[in-house]
């Protein structure tokens, strides 16, 4: 019972232990999926609602002086005698932030789930730098946000790992602020994953507030161990004086299934509440647990929840 | 269930159990663990302890079983115990009664007898059937009786060897007496001690007494020290019974070749009872009579007497020796005393000697009687005959006006002379005179008119002690009756010769009576039933070797014969006709009848040995069997089973696969 929850695996130490070479050939067809329309500063694979070059057609205008004669449509002028300028949305590059909770509480699990963190961050950052679009990596507790921002291009990936890799957990979740903080950053329109444990005394649906309000598409992805969906299965048994590890509370129980069940119902209750404040901000959301395959999770599960495409 | 330190036990537990409850909270030293986060535990403790104020106590499987272990410890220090229905240690000695009254049929074809033997068998296999607890220290005897009793089995602990003595046992028709069997039971009991120079012990034993408790002598025998007696009751407390008796038969006196049957009927059932009563004669029927008997008599103190009916069968000619049954067609619980036998000899015909001095008086009166001999002899030679004890060969020694020189023992019908015997000694010569007063409901007496009787002389004789006058004259007894010393003596104090009396009718007729009344007194008309119990004795001719006695189920044994000619066979088992035979046919004929004591079928529940009554119910129940190793054996076990589970908590948490997500379940 003291490993309880502890982790018990090897811990990354290289980027390559983050993001293998085997799932980096799987997520190369991957593309991060933005339910809302942003215009980017430099041309890349996202629409924007700025006009452009692309092969989506969008609309028609007046021929102005000084227009791109290419985009001159040339059979309505042979049947109106008129000159149109054929518009098209414009593919450009989007900012997909990637912001990950450095708090106490995930320093917990096997797998542990700051680890599990790390390594979806990783493979989303390479998706996202894969598909031209720019990276920002974000970590956040209660000692403040750290970021490493405006990735381009796939020769930044290893830069991106080793700052995974330097990342460290300690404190509290002070997610009001962090979000305030993120909001606040952006530096270009894009999608914004946060990828937390969500547990949370108070200030998760005020933060949420916060990063739907600063325009990001926000998908939050909970992340919980084995042990706490289910810590029966887990293992967990006998009398135990429970310590949070950021906030120090206690709490002495004795396992029994009658508790066990009434802690799931609990999970169950808030993991719901979360989904639905989520789905009221306009947040897409996702529960993973992290003992499932990371090629599993981006493949499937996160196609299937429209994340990815 | 019942405890002998009961209050040890709640003064224990009353002490130990709040410890061991304080204990187990201290104890609870509960591992700390860190989590992510106590949100939820909180949130979903609070929920339950709303809900179930107990929840720290309830779920402890550990803790539970210590506290069952605990108090399973305090139930063994109670010492509880239970009623046992028999005390498994020590010796048991098993009465089984097989009386008269054990062969009732309360239930069809299930006597009272096979009920006590399954009860017994019971109880054999309860003290030596197998099993991991059965006690291996017990032995038990086994001792039938009746009349009799004998050892059906020694002390033994073999159940199998018990079983056979159980099944080997017969009923009896005989009484109950239970007085051999103690006798018999004590002394396999007592051993003597050989350094105690003949100073005995007896070890303590539990009597095991299989009855209906109609027992003779059962209050008279006491247990002595060591001793405790445990009643089985065997029978129904009500239950009705008519019986024969007694039987009785008799000659008719006017007519010698008539017989006559008297029976005494009794009904021990509290119904009144009409019933026919058939009687036979070597089994064939001759007669029936139809009788109501009363119910019994109950007093106010519970003590039942039977109502009893004299019953008197017409008289019927049996000229020859027959074997008498009377048969009440009656069906009641208990047939054997329904029935009742006599052997009925034929009437026997008496040898008489003779000796007269002159004319041949009686002679010519004897030779007109049915004799089977009249020798005749002069006074001379009767005095020889005397003496050399030929004469008791005779029924009657009959003489007149002869003075004997000795009387021994014998039977005399003497007219005149004087006689050795000092109650009838002369004392002078008597003058003459008439008769006046005669005893005529003498047998001697009988329809002799004596009124018209005058002699003229006589011998005047004082009457003492012995002698009864039968005819007193006016002078001085004329007829006199002398019993005493063996002998029978009518003595006419005159000789006939003197008197008138030989011409009277009388005269034939006193000379009929008092052969008769000499010959056969003493005789019974038949012969007197056997008991169940006693031998057959008797003799057989010169030449006869062997015979065989059969019993009335026709078993038949056969009897050895010793050198004098006589045999000897017993104790007899059952009531009826037992038959001597020989090669030559049957020689002797015996009748057995039950014993009257036995019809009395109302069955006790409680018995009375010496001054301590014994209860048939209470003594069921009268042992303890111990509980508290079984407590001490259920501990052990939970002990156990705690230990295991507390090998399987501490060897380590187990794993369980998710699904393809590892969320929502």
């Amino acid at each position: 019972m003291a490993n309880f929850g502890q982790t018990t695996h090897e811990r990354p130490t290289k980027v390559d232990e983050l993001l293998g070479s085997s799932l980096m050939s799987s997520l190369d067809r991957l593309d991060i999926v933005a339910r809302k329309i942003f215009s980017g500063k430099i041309q890349g694979e996202r629409r924007s609602k700025r006009r452009g070059v692309s092969v989506e057609f969008a609309d028609y205008r007046q021929y102005a002086a000084g227009d791109d004669l290419r985009f001159i449509d040339w059979n309505v002028y042979a049947r109106l005698d008129r000159l149109f300028m054929k518009i098209f949305l414009e593919e450009e590059e989007l900012t997909v932030g990637i912001a990950i909770d450095a708090s106490a509480s995930m320093e917990y699990g096997n797998p542990n789930k700051f680890d599990f963190a790390r390594r979806l961050a990783m493979s989303l950052g390479y998706i996202a730098l894969s598909s031209h679009n720019r990276a920002s990596l974000f970590s956040f507790s209660d000692r403040g946000v750290e970021r490493l921002t405006a990735l381009r291009g796939r020769r930044r990936t290893r830069d991106m790992g080793q700052w995974l890799l330097d990342l460290s957990v300690d404190g509290k979740t002070d997610f009001v602020e962090a979000c305030k903080t993120l909001s606040t950053a952006r530096q270009g329109r894009g999608v914004l994953i946060v990828i937390s444990d969500c547990l949370l005394e108070d200030g998760l649906s005020q933060g949420l507030k916060y990063l739907a309000g600063g325009g990001w598409d926000v998908f939050l992805m909970q992340t919980l161990a084995p042990e706490e969906i289910d810590p029966e299965q887990a293992g967990m048994e006998g009398d135990i004086r429970l310590e949070d590890a950021e906030t120090g509370n206690t709490c002495e129980i004795t396992v029994t299934s009658p508790l066990i069940e009434k802690y799931k119902d609990r999970l169950q209750v808030y993991c719901e509440e979360l989904r639905t404040q989520c789905a009221r901000l306009g947040v897409g959301s996702a529960r993973v647990s992290t003992d499932i395959d990371m090629e599993t999770l981006l493949v499937e599960y996160l196609r299937s929840r429209g994340l990815l495409r | 269930m019942t405890f002998v330190t009961l209050s040890t036990g709640l003064i224990l537990g009353a002490m130990v159990l709040p410890i061991l409850l304080l204990l187990y909270f201290l104890r609870l030293r509960r591992q700390p663990l860190q989590i992510s986060s106590t949100l939820l535990w909180t949130s979903a403790v609070e929920d339950l302890h709303a809900n179930s104020p107990f929840q720290r106590l309830r779920p402890s499987t550990l803790f539970l079983l210590q506290l069952l272990a605990l108090l399973l410890v305090i139930l063994a220090l109670m010492q509880p115990q239970i009623e046992g229905e028999q005390q498994r240690e020590g010796r048991h000695i098993v009465l089984i009664d097989r009386s008269a009254s054990m062969n009732a049929e309360e239930i069809a074809d299930v006597t009272r007898f096979e009920e006590a033997k399954e009860q017994a068998k019971a109880l054999v296999e309860q003290l030596h059937g197998g099993g991991i607890f059965s006690s291996g220290g017990s032995e038990t005897m086994i001792i039938s009786f009746a009349d009799t009793a004998e050892i059906v089995s020694p002390f033994t602990d073999s159940e199998q060897q018990l079983e056979n003595a159980l099944a080997s046992i017969q009923p009896t028709h005989g009484r109950s007496s239970i007085s051999d069997a103690l006798k018999l039971a004590r002394a396999y009991m007592t051993n003597v001690d050989p350094e105690k120079q003949g100073i005995s012990s007896s070890e303590s034993s539990q009597l095991e007494l299989f009855s209906d408790g109609n027992i003779a002598d059962l209050h008279e025998q006491a247990l002595k020290q060591g001793e405790t007696l445990i009643y089985h009751q065997v029978g129904e407390a009500i239950t009705g019974n008519v019986s024969i008796e007694t039987i009785a038969v008799d000659r008719n006196p006017e007519s010698r070749n008539e017989v006559q049957v008297f029976l005494s009927v009794a009904n021990h059932g509290s119904e009144p009872v009409t019933t026919d009563i058939e009687l036979s004669i070597d089994g064939i029927p001759i007669g029936i009579e139809k009788i109501t008997i009363p119910a019994m008599d109950t007093s106010e103190t519970g003590n039942a007497i039977a109502s009893i009916r004299n019953l008197v069968f017409v008289p019927f000619e049996l000229t020859t020796q027959g074997v008498v049954q009377a048969h009440v067609l009656h069906t009641d619980v208990l047939d054997l005393d329904n029935i009742a036998s006599l052997v009925v000899p034929p009437p026997r015909e008496l040898r008489v000697l003779l000796a007269e001095e002159g004319a041949p008086l009686l002679q010519t009166a004897l030779e007109g009687l049915e004799l089977a001999e009249l020798k005749v002899v002069t006074p001379q030679g009767i005095q020889e005959m005397i003496a050399g004890g030929t004469a008791s060969s005779f029924d009657v020694v009959v003489t007149r006006d002869v003075s004997l020189e000795t009387m021994p023992r014998g039977r005399y019908l003497a007219f005149g002379g004087e006689m050795p015997v000092p109650a009838l000694r002369r004392y002078a010569e008597g003058e003459g005179q008439v008769m006046l007063v005669g005893k005529e409901d003498h047998p001697v007496m009988r329809f002799v008119r004596f009124e018209e009787i005058v002699a003229t002389k006589g011998n005047a004789i004082v009457p003492t002690s012995g002698a009864q006058v039968l005819l007193e004259g006016s002078s001085w007894p004329a007829i006199l009756h002398y019993r005493g010393e063996g002998r029978s003596i009518v003595y006419v104090a005159f000789d006939p010769i003197e008197s008138n009396w030989p011409y009277l009718r009388s005269f034939p007729f006193f000379i009929y009576n008092a052969v008769d009344f000499l010959g056969r007194s003493g005789d019974v008309l038949a012969t007197t039933p056997l008991q169940v119990g006693d031998a057959i004795v008797g003799g057989v001719p010169v030449g006869v070797s062997s015979i065989q006695i059969v019993e009335p189920d026709g078993a038949a044994h056969a009897v050895p014969i010793d050198r004098d000619g006589r045999f000897t066979w017993g104790p007899i088992r059952l009531s009826g006709v037992h038959r001597v035979e020989r090669t030559e046919g049957v020689s002797k004929i015996v009748a057995v009848n039950s014993p009257p004591e036995e019809s009395l079928l109302a069955s006790r529940v409680e018995v009375q040995i010496g001054a301590a009554k014994v209860d048939a119910s209470a003594t069921r129940t009268s042992s303890f069997i111990q509980l508290w190793p079984w407590a001490i054996g259920c501990v052990l076990l939970v002990l156990i089973i705690e230990w295991r589970m507390y090998q399987r908590k501490v060897s380590g948490s187990k794993q369980h696969p998710t699904d393809a997500f590892g969320i929502g379940k």
